[in-house]
């Protein structure tokens, strides 16, 4: 809770916290959907907003407000698959390799390079050509989670590195403790601040590849995203017509989601970040 | 005559423990005064300010390291110029000209991607126009390195090609180049090995003897300044707790924590260890009250617990702060 | 010998890795699915409409498992699919039958590397430049309002920022051409009319990736900034009475730009998966423009050749930045 509050004094931060909240808020309320989003033409078709549908509804007949709830629940849930299984790859590796150094180290490492240089993009189309309508999210997220946790692995592994030169690795070492041991009672609580900062990015990079994915028709266009919405949008070609609550709701929030979770990662690594710490209090004005 | 000095500094680091702010009490209170073509030696152990207090000398003062009170002056044109209340533009033109600084663990001071040759330019650019760069330029700086005894293929070298002690002296030759008034150096041997360390050394003294200018040099290996410095100041905790001559310092040491520094030399001919001061050093977030000594100190009594003793002249030339002497009291 | 050793064989044996890891992923990962690619390919090919008896599409389905190489035990299918690599053979188009995969690459490319080439330079160059002064004089007010326009353009996809522009220029002030790599039934040879056409319609293509691009770099650079102005050799030069700008660029920027070049070799490939969705919203008739196609005709083979080829085409990309870099580092240049 205080480094909550401690966080809040970053203007950034609030605002990001905001509209995250807002947005999560939004997720929760899908569950409470007065429509079934597989059915369409529930409502009329092509409302603009009013009182009884406040975001309108869209030429599938369906209600643009709870889609949009239900695309936020969604596409949330996907990208906290893909960052939460990327983690678990990123901090394996990160550990090994920075624990075990050497030849461990050296093949761990060119792998993870390999992985950071790689064109995700077109291997994730041939993916999405091949699994179409069986890309439902969960196997998005996992596959996501494959591609999305070499830079990471990376971090972890310069983190690890440089507690393996600190004392209590060789105390422990000589004192006997065993090697997972250490690990998870000495470097865990080191990494995990790290991790949790990477995690939002990574987040934010697989919301936004599911977005293209789905703009691209690559993914099951049955299951309400952020990217389904805005594909069903331009291809009935709502700009055009005129339904522009139908393009906009998805776009306003995808920007708003990439947006406050950017924010997020950057006041949250700004935060751990001992030193620009010290900045901030150091150039406080002294009072003399 | 003196050519700087300081009027009650304060410089503390400021930190944050834990969302709190704290201070780090590096110095806390110093007057000196350092004379025109002199060695003056600044020892004390480690962590116990002498970089603080040398960065403060030099005006290179960034957060979180704040000055909180007191002055730094120098004597430019028979005058002294207070150099916190002068604007970056005279600072930066007084810098290498008036005061140049050689800083600690200078091994990684050369920019890794220029040859060493670019380093010079630069400096010298900084303060020299130069027209003809031959003349202006090369030559003085062959020069240079030539009365230092250093060969002058390390121009076109790049840092990572040279030795660590030709990288020493190379900042050594750097920070003379444009023959200042001060240099202040910051343990420049510290990380050089026997034979390195002499050479340095050595570079120093002959620098200071034929430009007849004022070297402040810090070191916590009290050999070295028995060999080089000609007044020596004593350090502990941020503040000043001894000031005298060499020959003082090491014949007739007053404060008992000089007295534990000078006992703990070895000397030639004795094989016995000497005792140095028990117990470590204090915090400087958090230093005992009174005198920051008395903790390790075995002559202690019930004053220095409860007042911080004032540095004062106890014989000619010679100063202590330490009630077994005078019962001066800094006022807090 | 040294610098061969130490330096040019690991990043030769990264440069192999990289293919390795990449032809590997696109073996395993579609054989980890239940679909099976000649049966979806089949589906495509009679869903368009075309009717076929049951004989034929048996015939059809042979010839394409033996083309493929799904005929045999998984690991000699393994080798085919390395064969085929090898000799750069990746089979017909299935949308534009029988022109060869290779052939719509090889007329797709040099749009592609022109766009990609000229943009990531300018967009690293721009970025880095602007990221290295912002970070050095980051106290002051342009520099923290630049940073705050940058931070809000940085998280911007491409493919909602490509579609913006689009809208903005194609339709609010339509000044520039939307989709296209020239005008329609104009002749490439060289002539400034040419050259004129096929800029005017590269510009917000490029535009779109230069600014994302840029907004990428300024943010690493000011961050790398920040530390290396904390460097011995930096707080050195500032004690010599430096002028600043003197130190921002020669020993603030030219030091900081050594982890931007080992950075731009590792973002060859997202920066490629930012050209593909940019020339897809222009409709640019490079790679992305030629995938985007592929896979509204459900071309199987052709999405699949394009992938082998961009893994091959980035590590080549990334070998060669990783080739330059002792130019900009003397260490590794002199031992
Ligand atoms: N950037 C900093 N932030 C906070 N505290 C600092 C910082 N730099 C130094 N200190 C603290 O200030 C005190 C004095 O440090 P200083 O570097 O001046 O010591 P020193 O006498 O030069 O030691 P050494 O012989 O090890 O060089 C130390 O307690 C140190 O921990
Ligand atoms: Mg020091």
């Amino acid at each position: 809770m205080a480094v909550l509050r401690e966080l809040l004094r970053d203007g950034k931060f609030t605002f990001a916290f905001t509209v995250m909240s807002i947005l999560i808020i939004l997720a929760i309320l899908s569950f409470f959907s007065p429509y079934d989003m597989s059915i369409w033409n529930v409502v009329p078709r092509d409302m603009p907003p009013s009182a009884e549908y406040i975001l309108g509804t869209n030429s599938k007949g369906q209600d643009v407000f709870w889609e949009m709830t239900v695309a936020i629940k969604n596409s949330l849930i996907m990208a906290v698959i893909a960052a939460f299984f990327s983690r678990l790859i990123a901090i394996a590796v990160g550990l090994l390799a920075g624990f075990k150094g050497g030849m461990t180290d050296r093949t761990l490492m060119s792998i993870n390079d390999s992985f950071i240089v790689l064109p995700v993009l077109p291997i994730l189309i041939l993916l999405g050509a091949i699994l179409k309508e069986r890309l439902n999210m969960i196997v998005l997220g996992l596959i996501l989670a494959i591609f999305g946790w070499a830079w990471d692995a990376r971090l972890i592994r310069s983190q690890t590195l440089s507690l393996r030169e600190r004392e209590f690795t060789n105390t422990a070492m000589l004192s006997g403790q065993k090697v997972y041991e250490l690990i998870f009672k000495e470097y865990l609580p080191f990494v995990i601040p790290i991790v949790s900062a990477t995690a939002i990015n990574n987040m934010f990079w697989a919301v936004g590849m599911e977005v293209t994915m789905a703009i691209l028709g690559l993914s099951n266009l049955t299951i309400p995203t952020l990217g389904t919405m805005m594909h069903w949008a331009i291809s009935y070609q709502a700009m055009l017509l005129g339904y522009w609550w139908w393009i906009a709701t998805p776009v306003v929030v995808s920007v708003l989601l990439f947006v406050s979770l950017y924010l997020l990662s950057v006041s949250v690594s700004q935060y751990l970040d001992p030193r620009t710490r010290i900045q901030r209090i150091g150039t406080a004005k002294v009072v003399k | 005559m003196s050519v700087l000095n300081t009027e009650g500094l304060k410089a503390y680091y400021i930190i944050d423990v834990l969302g709190e702010k704290r201070y780090v009490r590096a110095v806390d209170d110093v007057d000196l005064e350092i004379r025109e073509n002199e060695i003056y030696g600044i020892a004390g152990e480690s962590g116990c300010g002498k970089t603080t207090l040398i960065k403060t000398l030099f005006g290179m003062v960034e957060p979180p390291l704040n000055v909180m009170d007191g002055k730094v002056k120098y004597k430019m044109n028979a005058e002294y110029a207070d150099i916190f209340a002068m604007d970056n533009k005279r600072m930066r033109e007084i810098r290498w000209e008036y005061i140049s600084y050689i800083p600690q663990g200078s091994m990684s001071v050369l920019n890794p991607v220029q040859k060493v040759r670019y380093s010079f330019e630069h400096f010298i650019k900084a303060h020299r126009r130069i027209r003809n760069k031959e003349e202006e330029f090369i030559k003085p700086v062959e020069r240079h390195l030539q009365a230092l005894g250093l060969p002058v293929q390390i121009l076109d070298s790049y840092p990572h090609q040279l030795s660590g002690g030709m990288r020493q002296r190379v900042t050594v030759a750097l920070a003379t180049v444009l023959q200042p008034k001060i240099i202040i150096a910051d343990e420049p041997t510290t990380a050089l090995d026997v034979v390195m360390q002499r050479g340095v050394i050595q570079l120093l003294k002959d620098v200071q003897s034929s430009l007849k200018n004022t070297i402040i040099m810090v070191t916590h290996d009290m050999g070295i300044h028995a060999n080089i410095a000609d007044r020596i100041g004593i350090m502990y905790a941020g503040k000043m707790i001894e000031e005298a001559s060499t020959e003082e310092i090491f014949g007739n040491p007053l404060h008992p924590y000089t007295q534990y520094l000078i006992g703990s030399l070895p000397k030639i001919g004795d094989k016995s260890y000497k005792t140095s001061a028990p117990g470590a050093p204090p915090s400087l977030i958090n230093p005992p009250e009174g005198c920051r000594f008395y903790p390790r100190c075995d002559r202690a009594t019930d004053e220095c617990k409860a007042a911080i003793p004032k540095l004062v002249e106890i014989e000619p030339g010679h100063k202590a702060a330490c009630f077994l002497y005078s019962g001066v009291k800094e006022d807090e | 010998m040294s610098f061969i050793k130490r330096y040019l064989l690991p990043r030769l044996l990264q440069y192999f890795l990289v293919i390795f890891v990449g032809i590997t992923v696109v073996f395993i990962v579609p054989r980890l699915t239940p679909v099976d690619p000649v049966q979806e390919m089949i589906n495509t090919i009679t869903q368009r409409g075309a009717y076929m008896d049951p004989e034929a599409i048996e015939q059809l389905r042979q010839s394409m498992k033996e083309m493929y190489g799904l005929e045999g035990t998984v690991f000699s299918q393994y080798i085919s699919l390395w064969r085929r690599l090898i000799i750069g053979d990746f089979g017909p188009s299935l949308s534009q039958f029988p022109t060869p995969v290779v052939k719509l690459i090889g007329i797709s490319l040099p749009w592609t590397l022109g766009l990609m080439l000229v943009t990531t330079l300018l967009s690293w160059i721009i970025g880095n430049i602007l990221g290295g002064i912002a970070g050095y004089f980051s106290s002051s007010r342009w520099s923290a309002a630049i940073e705050r326009f940058m931070m809000v353009l940085r998280p911007i996809p491409y493919y909602i920022f490509a579609l913006i522009l689009l809208l903005v220029f194609g339709y609010v002030i339509p000044i520039f051409p939307i989709a296209g790599g020239t005008s329609i039934g104009l002749k490439i040879q060289f002539s400034w009319k040419v050259i004129a056409d096929l800029l005017r319609h590269a510009i917000l293509p490029a535009l779109s990736m230069i600014l994302l691009g840029m907004a990428g770099w300024f943010q690493t650079m000011r961050l790398v900034m920040s530390n290396i102005v904390r460097e011995d050799y930096v707080m050195y030069a500032r004690a010599g009475g430096l002028r600043d700008t003197k130190i921002a660029f020669n020993y603030v920027i030219k030091n900081a730009m050594l982890p931007q070049v080992t950075g731009l070799a590792l973002s060859l490939g997202q920066i490629f998966g930012g050209a593909m969705v940019t020339e897809m919203v222009f409709s640019y008739p490079g790679i992305g423009g030629l995938l985007y196609t592929a896979i509204n005709a459900g071309d199987y083979n052709l999405i699949m050749g394009i992938t082998m080829f961009s893994i091959l085409g980035i590590a080549t990309g990334a070998l060669l930045v990783d080739l330059l870099y002792p130019l900009f580092d003397p260490r590794i240049r002199y031992r």
